[in-house]
């Protein structure tokens, strides 16, 4: 079965890499421009995996992956951040977040689908 | 109906340069004209001209154009030759200089002529009312004698009045 | 498997382009003094996804540029830097620096190394710090607080107060419930605050001797991480786990009240009160070239003409027998007309296209000529046709030079006035029927009417004292005239407000000024929505046709000898209903043969502009239609009176009067013509 992924992340055109190279690797992407969309998406669809910036308007991606892990359906949906740094200060800030890992920006797409096979095949 | 002339000491060569240039050769009252064909879009019959409110006697108004407002001027007032007729054979030359269309009222279109540049004759003091600033040279042609008219520079001259005078450099 | 990003670059460089143009708008109206946190986040979101975008897809250059700015960014918006008016000049020139180097990207054209060099010395120069490490990342370590991540177990007695917890907790700082087992379950904390307060806090909702609370250090972390993968650019925190263990909680739903989500600690992040400058919605769109349009609204225009040919042969027919006939025109008149507006609203764009350039024009051109300036606009949403958006630029840019220029006192002087020491501009758009009105104003100070009288009896023009200050105003736009005693390389070359009235004349437009000494200045421009197709009147006068705008016309009438008054050194003047109009006589106006001379012979065509009225008089009426309008000046030039021209159903030509104009030069028209 199709696996679905749901990727927040405020600049289209990462949305669209994002989205074009999971989905030529099979997966079902949703799309979502900020934390507050990102919310919305996820109370919307069942979801195998959430990748997500940091930096966005309305509510960023720490805010959004906290109250994602609120939910009930989304308690064990592996989180990913994507940042531009490596900073252990961040890496921190993912975790308490409830983070379960984070992908380095820029990445290429190979490396993107690499890592999303590692969390779900 | 293009003919050579027949004074022409060069060969005539196949492509247009400096050294020669068509014209076409219209008539105002008694007197005959030049002008570079290249500048011409079409001819037409007089006809149906919207009069404009204080502008000179020689521009005439304008007319519709196949949907274009075009201004039609008449160079036999301007320049005072003769008494203007409208009649069945009077002529509109219309003009596309550097794609304004001027239509240009004459009395007659007779041919076009290819005329050498080293046939043109050096002009003298007062050429048929026009000022020589207008006039590129003289040609004679079957013992006429045709003035050959810088119809750009003249469409384009403050007197004409035809632009916007801001707009002139 | 290789997939080319190259596809995606183009999304990017439209979407740089609109942060830039986004990080502008929020430099140049952010307040130095007290900066709103949101619009600093905003202006580092900007510079943060550049950056990301242009490291993406390989534009170093780009890339490491904003990486300057971005840390920069990243410390004002942290409050370790306080915001300074350098700063946002230098932030200013820097975005102009990103996009020559996005347009070079785009074109294929090579970038200056030694300006990009040169900008980013300058980002790195403005406000150093003490430890600058290049090749880390920009996250700025805040030298005082020391934070911490701590793990507090707790057995799993206490499921019941996790939320509870979680609530007290994030008072300390950022809480996250991490692990969730049968017999135990973790919070993890990021906090400056020590153990002690972790467990005060505690107390209050569980026995403190279940605690159990670990500090967790980097080291500690490193090595929960999966692997050290800084090369491989990503990492796990624990060992995945996703078997999809269903843990039973409570089926209370989770909710943290707003309440204590505001008790976190100030980290920078932006909770929903930001208006959004670019929409989100990706709203579909294509492009169009101009000449297409074009093409497309003149076969409208000629599809309009054409058809009310065949209506007016239709309306020859005998009703009856042709009835569908008749039916089937009817249907095709309305056809068109809801065509003729669609093909028009192309082309209608709005005023902010031409708004948006402004506040960066004024922003530096009050800096160089050092008066201090705030500017306000209003109705940017207002539309106007494409062609007339593009001409608007130019005059509305004169004017506001020679506001900042000459209008604007200096910030002393302002201050010794009793002025604010920044000058106010105002650009406001409004919808006035069948026309819009731009008018630009500023509190400054104002025409001098005596400076304006001298400079034109200097110049040998026929002014008198008595002149109404409305006849004064309008001499500044007299050509070569400039009342600055210093010409600025900015204005003041004197052929600037000529020019700006003939550009507005050209577009079918007037243009007005008020003035109050000492209080300020306003310039008034009413452009006609559309020059294509407009509702008119045609009326008769000797052998020619007119048409007259019927937005202008209140009505038309025959009237009464006893209704034509004749007033000394006024003209002839017809009695409406109690008001007394002057009367217009075109035919003498224009200098044209008619038969109809006397007013009560013919009709008269009640018209208004924004402040007068007027009766014009012509031979007769002769119908309504619309027309599709013409320029005079495409072959031809402006003529006076004139606003266009159009072509009748039967071919002909008739001209569409210029009623502002007409009004203007009426009043100064005597009707010696008329008689009674």
């Amino acid at each position: 079965m199709q696996k679905t992924i749901l990727a927040v992340d405020d600049s289209k055109s990462l949305r669209q890499m994002v989205a074009f190279s999971l989905k030529a690797a099979g997966y079902q992407v949703i799309l979502a421009v900020d934390g507050q969309d990102g919310l919305d998406k996820a109370h919307q669809h069942v979801v195998d995996l959430v990748l997500t910036d940091q930096n966005m308007p309305v509510m960023d991606g720490f805010t959004m992956i906290q109250k994602l892990r609120q939910m009930d359906s989304y308690k064990n949906v592996p989180i990913l951040f994507l940042t531009t740094e490596s900073s252990d200060e961040m890496k921190l800030q993912g975790k308490a977040a409830g983070a379960n890992g984070w992908l380095v920006k820029p990445f290429d797409p190979e490396r993107l689908v690499t890592v999303v096979q590692k969390v779900i095949g | 109906m293009s003919r050579n002339k027949e004074l022409s000491s060069h060969e005539q060569s196949g492509k247009s340069s400096l050294a020669s240039a068509e014209y076409i050769i219209f008539s105002l009252d008694t007197e005959t004209y030049g002008l570079d064909v290249l500048k011409v879009q079409e001819i037409r019959q007089y006809g149906a001209v919207t009069k404009i409110a204080n502008t000179p006697e020689f521009i005439k108004g304008v007319i519709n154009l196949r949907g274009l407002i075009v201004p039609i001027v008449d160079m036999r007032i301007k320049f005072n030759l003769g008494q203007a007729r409208y009649d069945e054979s009077t002529i509109v030359i219309v003009l596309n200089i550097s794609n304004r269309i001027i239509g240009m009222v004459v009395d007659g279109v007779t041919d076009v002529l290819e005329i050498e540049t080293s046939e043109l004759k050096a002009l003298p003091d007062i050429v048929a009312n026009i000022d020589t600033q207008y006039i590129t040279g003289l040609a004679t042609y079957e013992e006429q004698m045709i003035v050959l008219v810088d119809i750009e520079r003249l469409m384009n001259s403050h007197e004409m009045a035809l632009i916007d005078s801001a707009l002139l450099h | 498997m290789t997939i080319d990003i190259n596809q995606f670059a183009q999304i990017f460089f439209e979407e740089a382009g609109e942060l830039l143009a986004e990080a502008e708008q929020l430099l140049l109206s952010i307040d130095v003094l007290n900066p709103d946190a949101e619009q600093l986040n905003a202006i580092f979101r900007a510079a943060h996804s550049i950056k990301g975008g242009s490291a993406t897809f390989g534009l170093n250059e780009i890339s490491a540029v904003t990486h300057e700015l971005e840390t920069l960014l990243d410390r004002i918006r942290k409050g370790e830097l306080p915001l300074q008016e350098i700063h946002v000049d230098l932030f200013l020139l820097t975005k102009d620096v990103i996009e020559s180097l996005l347009n070079n990207y785009q074109n294929g054209i090579a970038n200056d190394s030694a300006l990009v060099q040169d900008i980013i010395s300058q980002l790195q120069a403005i406000a150093p710090t003490a430890s600058v490490e290049k090749n880390k990342s920009t996250c700025a370590p805040s030298p005082n607080r020391e934070e911490n991540v701590y793990e507090i177990e707790l057995p799993a007695s206490y499921v019941a107060e996790i939320n509870d917890l979680q609530g007290e907790l994030a008072i300390l700082g950022e809480v996250a419930l991490v692990e969730q087992k049968e017999e135990h379950f973790v919070l993890s904390l990021l906090t400056e605050e020590n153990e002690q307060s972790i467990v005060s806090i505690c107390a209050f909702i569980v026995d403190t001797k279940d605690l159990k609370i670990t500090r967790l250090t980097n080291s500690a972390l490193k090595r929960q991480a999966d692997t050290p993968n800084e090369n491989l650019g990503y990492g796990f925190f624990e060992p995945l786990t996703f078997s999809g263990e269903n843990i039973e909680s409570d089926e209370k739903t989770v909710d943290l009240s707003p309440v204590v989500l505001a008790q976190r600690r100030q980290k920078p992040t932006v909770q929903g009160k930001i208006e959004k400058i670019m929409s989100q919605k990706e709203l579909s769109s294509i492009r169009v070239e101009v000449e297409k349009i074009d093409l497309l609204i003149n076969l409208v225009g000629e599809l309009i003409i054409t058809q009310s040919m065949i209506e007016q042969q239709v309306s020859l027919l005998d009703q009856k027998t042709h009835i569908n006939l008749i039916n089937s025109i009817n249907q095709l008149t309305r056809n068109t007309r809801d065509l003729q507006e669609s093909a028009l609203s192309i082309r209608m764009m709005p005023m902010n296209y031409v708004f948006s350039r402004f506040p960066r024009m004024v922003h530096d051109l009050s800096a160089r000529l050092g008066k201090q300036t705030t500017l306000v606009m209003t109705g940017a949403t207002t539309e106007l046709d494409k062609s007339l958006i593009e001409r608007i630029v130019d005059p509305l840019t004169h004017l506001f030079r020679n506001c900042i220029d000459h209008g604007i006192e200096m910030p002393a002087i302002r201050k010794q006035l009793g002025k604010s020491e920044a000058g106010n501009l105002t650009l406001s758009a409004t919808n006035r029927g069948s026309h819009i009105v731009i008018e630009v104003s500023d509190d400054g100070a104002g025409l001098d009417r005596q400076l304006i009288l001298n400079k034109a009896l200097s110049r040998g023009l026929n002014v008198s004292e008595k002149m109404s200050d409305n006849e004064v105003w309008q001499l500044i736009f007299a050509p070569g005239f400039s009342t600055a005693e210093v010409v600025t390389e900015v204005s003041g070359r004197g052929f600037g407000m000529d020019v700006v009235k003939q550009n507005i004349g050209a577009m079918g437009g007037t243009i007005m000024v008020k003035s109050a000494r000492g209080y300020g200045m306003s310039v008034t421009i009413s452009l006609p929505l559309t020059l294509a197709i407009m509702r008119g009147m045609t009326v008769a006068l000797g052998d020619n046709v007119y048409v007259i705008p019927m937005s202008l016309i209140i009505e038309t009438l025959r009237p009464q000898v006893e209704e034509i008054k004749t007033v000394t050194g006024q003209g002839l003047m017809v009695s409406v209903r109690g008001e007394y109009i002057p009367i217009i006589v075109l035919h003498a106006l224009f200098n044209q043969k008619t038969e109809i001379t006397n007013p009560c012979k013919g009709v008269l065509v009640i018209v208004e502009t924004d402040d007068k009225k007027a009766a014009i008089l012509v031979d007769a009426l002769l119908g309504q239609q619309q027309v599709v309008i013409k320029s005079l000046e495409t072959h031809f030039k402006r003529i006076p009176g004139l606003s266009g021209a159009t072509i009748m159903a039967d071919g002909l030509v008739a001209l569409i009067l210029d009623v502002p104009a007409i009004l203007q030069s009426g009043q100064h028209q005597y009707s010696s013509g008329a008689k009674q």
